[in-house]
């Protein structure tokens, strides 16, 4: 065998030797993060019981949702648990504020936050109101979902 | 009939929307792997845009409409008229037990692939944010609405965080879905990518295996189809598959456009193009790559007959979307409105931001728990292949490449979000969409043995 065809089959054993590695490597990468951490399942869960009490709580018409004393360290839990229900529940509405606040953040959700009176709920066909709270006890984003008492016979 | 049938039924009619369309566009005869994978990703491109087109005049999908499509689109394919033989086939060599171990390593890899992004497109629910909030959101709305008369979606600025003005293909590939099973479904409504995973996997073996032979086909297939990053979002309700789908058979059509000059290689480019037009705005982008790559990289660009088909090619792109661009003059403006910032004196202002940007690029690109070492071999194969790697269609892919990755650095620079954390969200995807191109090289580039001509030659393409 040449210097030349040696260095070429060392080349190529070299180079193949790495993709081995490689797919090595990223199918045991991917088999952790799939079956081996409990994340993944953990979030599906978790969307899912966010789906079945918001489905059921709501009667066809909207929500409007509410943060109570949610530190800035869980904005991304709120934003997430915010998205997942605006997606579940469409073509209803889920508001937080004003119907002209464009929200991305959670500290927009926070912002536009305020106390909405009876003839706002009612133009916005919301009966159902949403609570984002914040349990200090697991540092957790409790989701409780209520029915909004109906206004008193007589009041505008 | 249960869910899971109408859902196979609907992927059927996607099959032969591609079946169809397949006929008309390829007019050489091409291995029947790269013609079912073909099949796979025009389908749902065809489909996609034919649903749009009739949304806009006011039928949301529905089953007879996705039905009807899939009769015409099959009937053309079976009566259009078959393509020449092919010309005499490259004999190939024997192959060694250590080429054949290998060979089964990579199915073996590419079957988990497949397993994997099966089961989170059929079985497993959304839960990837963008997926449910942008993707299978517009999805839900275009099940439910017609794009015309325009729904509310589009100027309710509470619901800003999806991206009014986003295009619509995937999103409407989901709904066409729903419109089938009857129903707005969590888990199915992504299975549209299982299919573009198998059918882009299929073509990128099937021409690389007519490029460079079997083992280079198979290696750069598995690296590709099993990076961690595609197997975290292939199946998961993002619009990243079709994107990746759309380019890298745009890319190989393109590729063989500069081999041969035939108009339908030219053509079967434009439509590529113009679903990655439509599937995202990283996709407008890379359309605009396609066609410097069309006007440029040309043999003998300047012949009259090769700028007027560059020429069709642009106004072609054009024309199949200036719909959208007219759909969405008037929306809220209400994201992040990149093109109002991309200007030279905001990227000069924010020239401080490109060191952490590079940093985070090239960090993540050697991050192996997401990519393993693919883009690693790929520097490593060009350099080992030295003079080589001067022929045309690796220097095309090579130019595209690193354009496509300097193309994310503006963006980044003038960005009204938390520079980091943006980075960590996005970064992943974007160089995943830089992925085909690179599997591509990779395979061009991969070491043959033997004395045919393919085997010497890196990038004789076909």
């Amino acid at each position: 065998m040449s210097i030349r065809d040696a260095t070429r089959y060392a080349t190529a054993g070299m180079i193949a030797a790495v993709a081995v590695a490689s797919i090595a490597l990223a199918v045991s990468a991917d088999f952790h993060d799939r079956f081996q951490s409990t994340h993944l399942r953990d979030v599906a869960d978790t969307y899912a019981q966010i789906d079945r009490n918001v489905v059921s709580a709501t009667n066809g018409e909207g929500l409007f949702l509410r943060l109570v004393h949610i530190p800035p360290s869980l904005n991304e839990k709120v934003i997430c648990y915010y998205l997942r229900i605006v997606y579940v529940l469409y073509p209803r509405r889920v508001l937080a504020g004003e119907t002209f606040v464009p929200i991305f953040t959670a500290d927009q959700l926070r912002a536009a936050s305020f106390e909405p009176d009876t003839a706002w709920l009612l133009r916005n066909h919301i009966r159902t109101e949403i609570t984002f709270t914040y349990d200090r006890s697991n540092g957790e984003v409790v989701v409780t979902v209520g029915r909004i008492a109906p206004p008193p016979l007589g009041a505008r | 009939m249960s869910t899971a049938l109408w859902c196979a039924l609907y992927l059927g009619c996607l099959v032969t929307v591609g079946y169809g369309a397949a006929a008309v566009l390829i007019r050489r005869r091409r291995s029947p792997i790269e013609r079912l994978g073909m099949t796979a990703c025009l389908g749902p491109g065809v489909a996609g845009l034919s649903l749009i087109a009739l949304s806009m005049l006011g039928w949301r999908p529905n089953r007879d409409a996705i039905v009807a499509m899939a009769f015409i689109f099959g009937i053309l394919g079976i009566f259009w008229p078959r393509p020449r033989p092919a010309e005499q086939a490259v004999p190939l060599l024997a192959h060694s037990m250590l080429d054949k171990g290998w060979m089964v390593l990579c199915l073996a890899a590419i079957a988990y692939g497949i397993f994997v992004v099966a089961r989170d497109a059929l079985f497993f629910p959304a839960v990837e944010w963008d997926a449910f909030s942008i993707w299978q959101l517009k999805g839900k709305v275009l099940a439910i609405y017609a794009l015309s008369p325009r729904p509310d979606y589009f100027s309710d600025v509470t619901l800003s965080y999806s991206h009014l003005r986003y295009p619509v293909l995937v999103p409407m590939l989901s709904a066409g879905l729903h419109a089938m099973t009857g129903r707005i479904d969590d888990e199915l409504g992504k299975t549209p990518s299982l299919l573009m995973y198998l059918g882009f996997g299929a073509v990128l073996y099937a021409v690389l295996k007519s490029w460079r032979g079997p083992v280079a086909a198979l290696t750069a297939s598995a690296l590709f189809l099993t990076t961690p990053a595609l197997l975290a979002f292939a199946g998961s309700g993002l619009a990243e598959m079709a994107l990746l789908a759309f380019y890298g058979c745009s890319l190989i059509c393109i590729l063989r456009w500069q081999a041969d000059q035939r108009l339908t290689d030219l053509i079967l480019a434009l439509l590529f193009t113009a679903c990655l037009a439509w599937t995202k705005n990283e996709g407008v982008m890379l359309s605009a790559l396609n066609v410097l790559a069309i006007f440029a990289l040309t043999p003998q660009p300047l012949r009259p007959r090769h700028l007027a088909a560059a020429t069709g090619f642009a106004l072609g792109l054009a024309a199949l979307y200036l719909p959208w661009i007219l759909y969405t003059h008037h929306l809220p403006n209400t994201d992040e409105n990149y093109p109002a910032h991309l200007n030279g004196p905001e990227i000069i202002a924010h020239l401080s931001r490109l060191p952490v940007i590079l940093r985070g690029m090239l960090g993540d690109l050697v991050n192996w728990h997401r990519w393993g070492l693919f883009w690693i071999i790929l520097p490593l194969v060009t350099l080992l292949q030295g003079r080589r790697i001067a022929s045309r269609p690796i220097v095309t892919l090579w130019i595209l490449l690193l354009l496509h990755l300097l193309a994310y650095v503006p963006p980044y620079m003038v960005t009204t979000w938390n520079l980091e954390e943006l980075m960590k969200y996005s970064q992943s995807r974007l160089l995943l969409h830089a992925t085909p191109a690179a599997a591509l090289l990779i395979g061009l580039l991969w070491p043959t043995r033997g004395t045919n001509e393919n085997a010497r030659t890196c990038g004789r393409v076909r």
